[in-house]
This record gives structure tokens, sequence and C-alpha cells, in this order.
């Protein structure tokens, strides 16, 4: 994974591909591979969401 | 030779006129141009002013009495020092005596407040509006706090007890703000307080970036103890201030000139000193409730992004068991046409191989039977050998017909 990808970067990747597939655009033998990118994205946007959850936790806490 | 008198009989004459002209006290305003205690006596310089001209236009000498001065002291009180002072107008009364050798002397019996305080008003009066008509009144008002008050310049004395009092106040904080005073020190009384004060307010505002604003603070008094504020000099001087300007010069219902200039008027040192600590306070908690408002907006934005993640997820989960379960369908689709049409196809195939097939074989053999050829059989079974002749019923077959004979 890119060490350059954002949070929003991936969030709209990660939405272009569920259109794709909604879209019946994608064959099955792409399939397989946009799933396993939807997977890292998705694990990515987790753990920034998690980051940043800690960090408003973080600074709640210092009051 | 014209008749002469000896300056002791002048002078002893002139007393005797006086002394009949003037039997009673009388009461007289002038302005204490000079004043000094020698011994318990005091001997002042008092003067008139020529209304128009402003020029001195009356001068004598006046003196009062270590007896008078002790009523007097003992009748004003506190106010003593502010009505006997350089520059101050007085009503007083006053015995009029002429000494053979000290010349004229104005003997000070008693002194009338009340005309002082009077004139001091009126001069208030004429002050400030002499400030309002150069717009100088509002003009410091229009200055800004910062967000927090840090730097403070204080013109004070630091022996005033509402200093001590203030820096106590400030210093002891319960909030533990580190406030930081730097003491200008000057006289809060007397000739030299409008003098001192201007100058303190040009030195600080040589570095004004270095304040954040300036405290005027000078403990109780009374009215006239504070008439050294009423003066056009440190009133302008506040309105032109580059910083805000606080007073706390403590007084209880009339404001002096520098107050009605001032930023902002307080009625005492300790109150300027809450005054600071609460405004520092009030930024805090300012501070504290948006920083609680973003973390609460934060907490939002992150709970709406996982439900969206979330959301994309699931239906990343479900759409490939979508697609994958409709290709199923249309391969199993696929398949089974493929089989029956597999299977049409041979049957088919299959029918007209056999149609080709007893087509072949019987033109193969016609053909022969046309050539001259005859096949023999019996009993349904073609002979192809002589030794299998059996005796009985022998067909013969020719391209255009059969016949049956019998064997011996």
């Amino acid at each position: 994974m890119s060490k350059n990808l954002t949070y929003d970067a991936a969030y709209k990747e990660l939405n272009s591909i569920l259109n794709d597939l909604q879209s019946d655009e994608t064959g099955l033998d792409t399939l397989a591979e946009k799933l396993k990118r939807a997977a890292e994205l998705s694990s990515f946007c987790k753990e920034k969401l998690r980051e940043v959850e800690t960090s408003i936790e973080t600074i709640t806490n210092d009051e | 030779m014209a008749k002469s008198y000896s300056l002791y009989e002048l002078n002893e004459y002139i007393k005797r006129v006086i002394a009949l002209n003037f039997e009673e006290p009388i009461w007289v305003n002038c302005e204490i141009a000079q004043i000094k205690e020698v011994r318990g006596n005091v001997y002042l310089d008092l003067i008139h002013h020529n209304t128009d001209t402003n020029e001195v236009d009356a001068q004598i000498s006046g003196a009062i009495w270590y007896t008078s001065y002790l009523f007097i002291k003992n009748k004003l009180g506190t106010l003593l020092p502010s009505i006997l002072a350089q520059g101050v107008h007085v009503m007083i009364k006053v015995k009029i005596e002429f000494n053979e050798r000290y010349g004229m002397k104005l003997l000070i019996e008693d002194i009338d407040p009340n005309f002082t305080i009077g004139q001091m008003e009126m001069n208030r009066q004429k002050i400030l509006t002499n400030l309002a008509t150069e717009g100088l009144i509002n003009l410091n008002k229009e200055k800004a706090l910062p967000c927090v008050i840090k730097k403070i310049a204080v013109i004070s004395s630091a022996t005033a007890a509402g200093y001590i009092d203030f820096a106590q106040h400030l210093a002891n904080n319960s909030y533990g703000y580190k406030i930081i005073s730097t003491l200008y020190t000057v006289s809060l009384q007397g000739q030299n307080t409008e003098r001192e004060v201007v100058a303190a307010m040009i030195k600080i505002n040589e570095k004004a970036d270095k304040y954040d604003c300036i405290l005027i603070i000078r403990g109780g008094g009374s009215k006239l103890d504070l008439s050294s504020f009423d003066s056009y000099n440190i009133g302008a001087a506040i309105a032109k201030s580059k910083l805000p300007v606080l007073t706390g010069i403590g007084h209880d219902i009339d404001s002096t000139v520098a107050d009605v200039v001032a930023y902002m008027t307080l009625k005492t040192p300790t109150a300027v000193a809450d005054f600071v600590i609460e405004y520092n306070l009030n930024f805090e908690d300012k501070v504290e409730e948006t920083m609680s408002r973003i973390i609460q907006v934060a907490r939002m934005i992150t709970k709406n992004e996982s439900n969206l993640l979330q959301y994309a997820m699931q239906l990343l989960q479900r759409i490939p068991v979508e697609i994958t379960s409709k290709q199923l369908i249309k391969i199993d689709h696929v398949n089974l046409n493929l089989k029956q049409v597999t299977k049409n196809i041979l049957s088919k195939n299959k029918e007209t191989l056999r149609l080709y097939d007893d087509t072949l074989g019987f033109l193969q053999i016609s053909n022969t039977l046309k050539r001259g050829y005859v096949i023999a059989s019996q009993n349904e079974k073609i002979l192809t050998r002589s030794n299998q002749v059996e005796s009985g019923l022998l067909t013969l077959t020719f391209y255009d017909n059969e016949i049956k004979t019998n064997t011996k």
C-alpha cells in the first residue's frame, strides 16, 4: 500500500470499486483482484479511523 | 523742604490705616502659587490670574500660624494635603496684617474646602468639554484588549496600599495565571502627579509592543485626593495611548477625567486585578468549550466515516457473491443448453447415419445383382459356400425378382 495514500483517496477508490461492481462492468477475471484491493483499502481506512479515534481519546484524557 | 517721615513712621501709619480698614477677617479666593511648612508654621505665596490674559495680576504673601494650622488640619482632615497644595484654588478667611518690618501678609485663619471642591469640579467639567471637542473621550475605548492579558504596564507607586493589594491579588490568583506586570512609579497625589503620569504614559507607549494594556492604579482617597487625575494632559495621554488603559483609581461616586477617557474603569485596584484574571479565565473557558466542540464533531465525523466504510464493505461482500452466483446460473444454463443441443445433434446425426447406412448397403448389393450376380439364401441366411446348401426351399434373389426353388 502506497505510503502517500490518504484516507479520502482510499475511501474514494473503495467506492469506485463498489460502483464498478454495482454497475456490472466488472468481469469475473478482475473481480478477485478488485476484492483484494477493496480489502486492503478497507483495512487502511479502518486503521486511519482508529488512529483518529485514539487521538480524540488522548485529547479527552488530557483534560 | 517738605515735611518728611521716617520709614518706621510711614509703615506705622500704613499699619494703622490697614488695621482701621480691616478690623475683621475677610474671605478671599485665590490660588496657592507656593507653599512651605517651617517649624509648624506654613508660608504661602497667593496669586490671582487675570481671566483674559492668564497672567498673574495680583500677588501677596500669606501665612498660617501654628495654632490656626492645627485648627485647619483638624477641620480638613484627609482633605488637607489636597487643598493646601501648589496650584490649588482656595477660599481662605484671612486677617490682613501689616508689619512695619515684614510688610503686608495675609494670616489665614480658616479654609472653606467646598469652594476648592467646586472649583475642581468646574475645572474637571472644563477639561472634559475640551477633550470631547477634540474627540478624545472615546478614543481609547476603541482600542482592543488581546485575547489574553499577559503583560501589563502598571502606573502606580510601589508603596501605595492599592498597588500592594493589586499585586498580591494578581500574583495569588487561584487559576495559576502568570501575568507579568511592570511598575512605572509615579507620585499619585500632588503637583508632580500630572507630569509623572504623562511621562510614564509616553515611556510605556514607546514600547507598546511589550505590553497588552496599561493599568493606572491608586488606593482609595477622597475626591480631592484624586483631583490630580482631573488633568487635561493625563486625559489626552490616556486617550491617545496605543494600548487600552484601565484605571483603578479608587473612588466612590464620581469619575476623574482619567476614568472618563480610559478604556475601562474599575472601582478599586483589587477590582482591576479581578478583571484581568476573569478576562483570562473567560478566554480559557472559551478555548475549552471550542475544544470540546471540536472533539464532539471529530467523533461524529469518525463515526460517520466508520458507518460509511462498514456499509461499503457490506456491499462489497454481497455484490461479488451476487456476481458469482449470477455467473454460475449463466454457466448452468449454458451447460444445460449445451447438453440438450449436443443430444439433439447426436440423435439427428445417428438417424442420418442410419439412413445413409441402409441406403448405402442397398445401393452396393443392387449394383452387383445388376451385373448378373444372384444371392442364394436359405432360411433367411445368405449362402456363401456350396456345402451350406441343405435340402428344402432355396431363395434366389435377382436384381429384379426373387425365385424360390426346391433343392434335393
